[in-house]
């Protein structure tokens, strides 16, 4: 399994926890519209957890910039690698 | 100059279009960009010669930080410092002049600060220096347009050339004084289209539309309420008796002044702009349509709500959230830190960028925690409960419902002349002074606020009239409200054609009094 599907299946966990409501699928394509709680508020929350589960650290300009999970998995991939 | 002087539409614009697309088609695009930043500066002299030197200065300190910081290398230590260099020369700046914040806190006679030349607020400077704050931000950030519009800065001819290109963005004349706070990545593209420069018809056509249509809302309806709203609010001040019911129109016209002005501006500014083959994002959405604060604000000033969340409150809500979660704090510590506290600030900046007066400080105060509280109602169980058990409709109607109040009286409280005055209003608009004398003739105001609120909640906004056009590029992705049968599409035609006439007669009837626009002092 590739280091991107690892950590996507990591956030994967900490997206069900978070968005409890929502049942869809979680991919790289995913996307904040997708979700109805994902709001500006809870986009900050999934940030600090995914950073304290995976030992990273994202600016704020850098969360800001993720169009995508893709995007995120693709950033932390290149701070855990 | 301001966009309703007879001077600026009659003479200034004509020159300028003509002079622009004369020089994009003879000597390209460095040129025409370079006309523009001639002719906004040209347009910016009437606010004053120290105003014009002080943006000349701006511009060459925060194009210099870019340039530098683009061209070092990322593992210099001095990269950061250069680029906080430039930042906290614009928020000097700002503090300096808008604020003399000093001043504000030991009072007029701390003698701490000299003043230059005795200078009166320079004309538009909040808007420019979050402009080129965010700008800097980007070329830090090594956005990919900041090194494709800076160009290849070799010779002291492309620094020259790149130096009016970036003045053209920052200055140019429709969004100079009152916005909107533009980023680059939504201006280059423009500039580096193969249309821009060539001159389309339907520009034009798309562009006096929304001057016309914005110069109504400013001339007519805005400059009509303002009488009413100056007797009002200046009675409150003193503390003199209002009828209850002259109190309410007075803090409703306000309300629809503020509305109309703001609008129109913005309308004048995308039509302006559009006339050069330029869209710029959407200010102004319908806001008070919202159902409720969150939503206001993602109508309301849209381009300051961005700046503001990107480089202010998101900060904080990080910080905030990261030092709550590593410590593990209760949820309601954990709540204000992550939520309040970031709130709170960041209305309050929201506030004080209006001017360094306490009426701005409580409206700040109110809407920070109108909104914190609203966003833990939305995320609440028993909200949601309810949304799932009740028709939208109803829903929809209720929160707009109490929506209304807390906007009138926090914007009741935005125009006061001071704080007490505003209370004093409150306490009018429900108090008990039915003998007090009449202090103006209702007619003419009740007549022009049902017009302006028929307006405000049953016609479609200006960028819905043109959507088939694209007016305007989109800040959030906002719905549209109001009643579908009314959501006319524009299209050129006869009776399209005398609507819009009409309005431009009105406009030229009101024209000669002059009013300035209300943003224009924040």
């Amino acid at each position: 399994m590739s280091e991107q599907n690892v950590i996507l299946e990591k956030i994967t966990a900490i997206i069900r926890d978070l968005f409890d409501e929502y049942d869809g699928p979680v991919t790289m394509e995913t996307t904040a519209n997708d979700v109805a709680q994902w709001d500006s508020l809870s986009h900050v929350r999934l940030m600090v957890m995914i950073e304290m589960e995976l030992g990273v650290h994202f600016s704020t300009s850098e969360m800001q910039s993720f169009k995508n999970l893709g995007d995120l998995v693709n950033a932390a991939a290149k701070q855990v690698g | 100059m301001i966009f309703t002087d007879p001077i600026f539409l009659f003479v200034f614009l004509p020159i300028v279009l003509v002079a622009f697309y004369a020089t994009a088609s003879h000597f390209g695009r460095n040129y025409a960009l370079a006309l523009l930043f001639v002719a906004s500066i040209i347009f910016y002299i009437p606010h004053s010669m120290m105003s014009v030197i002080l943006l000349l200065i701006a511009l060459a300190v925060n194009f210099s930080v870019a340039m530098i910081i683009t061209k070092m290398d990322d593992q210099d230590k001095n990269r950061r410092s250069i680029y906080l260099f430039g930042q906290f020369y614009n928020i000097a700046s700002l503090c300096y002049f808008k604020y003399k914040i000093v001043t504000l806190l030991l009072g007029p006679k701390s003698g701490l600060i000299v003043d230059i030349a005795g200078i009166a607020i320079p004309a538009g400077i909040s808007f420019y220096t979050f402009h080129q704050a965010a700008f800097l931000a980007d070329a830090y950030a090594r956005e990919k347009n900041v090194t494709q519009f800076l160009g290849r800065l070799g010779s002291i001819k492309s620094v020259f050339s790149a130096f009016c290109r970036y003045g053209a963005f920052v200055s140019f004349f429709p969004q100079l004084i009152i916005g909107p706070i533009t980023y680059l990545s939504e201006f280059n593209p423009q500039i580096q289209s193969k249309r821009f420069l060539r001159l389309n018809p339907i520009d034009l056509a798309v562009g006096l539309t929304f001057i016309s249509i914005g110069m109504f809302k400013k001339v007519v309806l805005a400059d009509n309420l303002a009488p009413t709203v100056d007797v009002v609010f200046s009675a409150a001040n003193v503390g003199a008796e209002i009828h209850p019911v002259q109190a309410w129109i007075g803090a409703l016209a306000y309300m629809a002044q503020l509305y109309f002005d703001f609008s129109g501006y913005s309308d004048m500014a995308l039509g302006l702009a559009r006339m050069f083959g330029l869209r710029y994002p959407i200010n102004f959405f319908s806001p008070f349509k919202a159902n409720g604060i969150i939503d206001y604000y993602r109508r309301w000033h849209m381009t300051l709500t961005r700046v503001i969340a990107r480089f202010l409150y998101t900060p904080l809500s990080v910080a905030g959230t990261r030092y709550s979660m590593f410590n593990r704090l209760a949820p309601i510590p954990a709540h204000l830190l992550s939520l309040w506290l970031p709130m709170l600030v960041n209305f309050q900046i929201i506030g004080l960028w209006h001017g360094a007066l306490w009426t701005f400080s409580v409206f700040g105060l109110m809407h920070g925690f109108w909104y914190a509280l609203e966003t833990e109602v939305r995320a609440s169980k028993w909200y949601k409960s309810v949304r799932k058990t009740t028709s939208p409709l109803v829903i929809g109607f209720i929160e707009r419902a109490v929506f209304f109040l807390p906007l009138c009286l926090s914007l009741a409280m935005f125009r006061s002349e001071s704080v007490a005055g505003g209370f004093h209003l409150f306490g009018q608009m429900f108090g008990t002074s039915f003998d007090a004398p009449s202090a103006f003739n209702m007619r003419e105001p009740v007549v022009t606020l049902a017009v302006a609120f028929s307006i405000i909640y049953l016609c479609p906004n200006s960028v819905e009239l043109m959507r088939r056009y694209r007016p305007a590029i989109m800040t959030y992705d906002n719905k549209s409200y109001g009643p579908a049968f009314l959501r006319e599409l524009w299209r050129p035609g006869w009776i399209q054609a005398a609507a819009i006439s009409g309005l431009v007669l009105a406009s030229l009837y009101y024209v000669s009094r002059q009013p300035p626009f209300l943003y224009q002092g924040f």
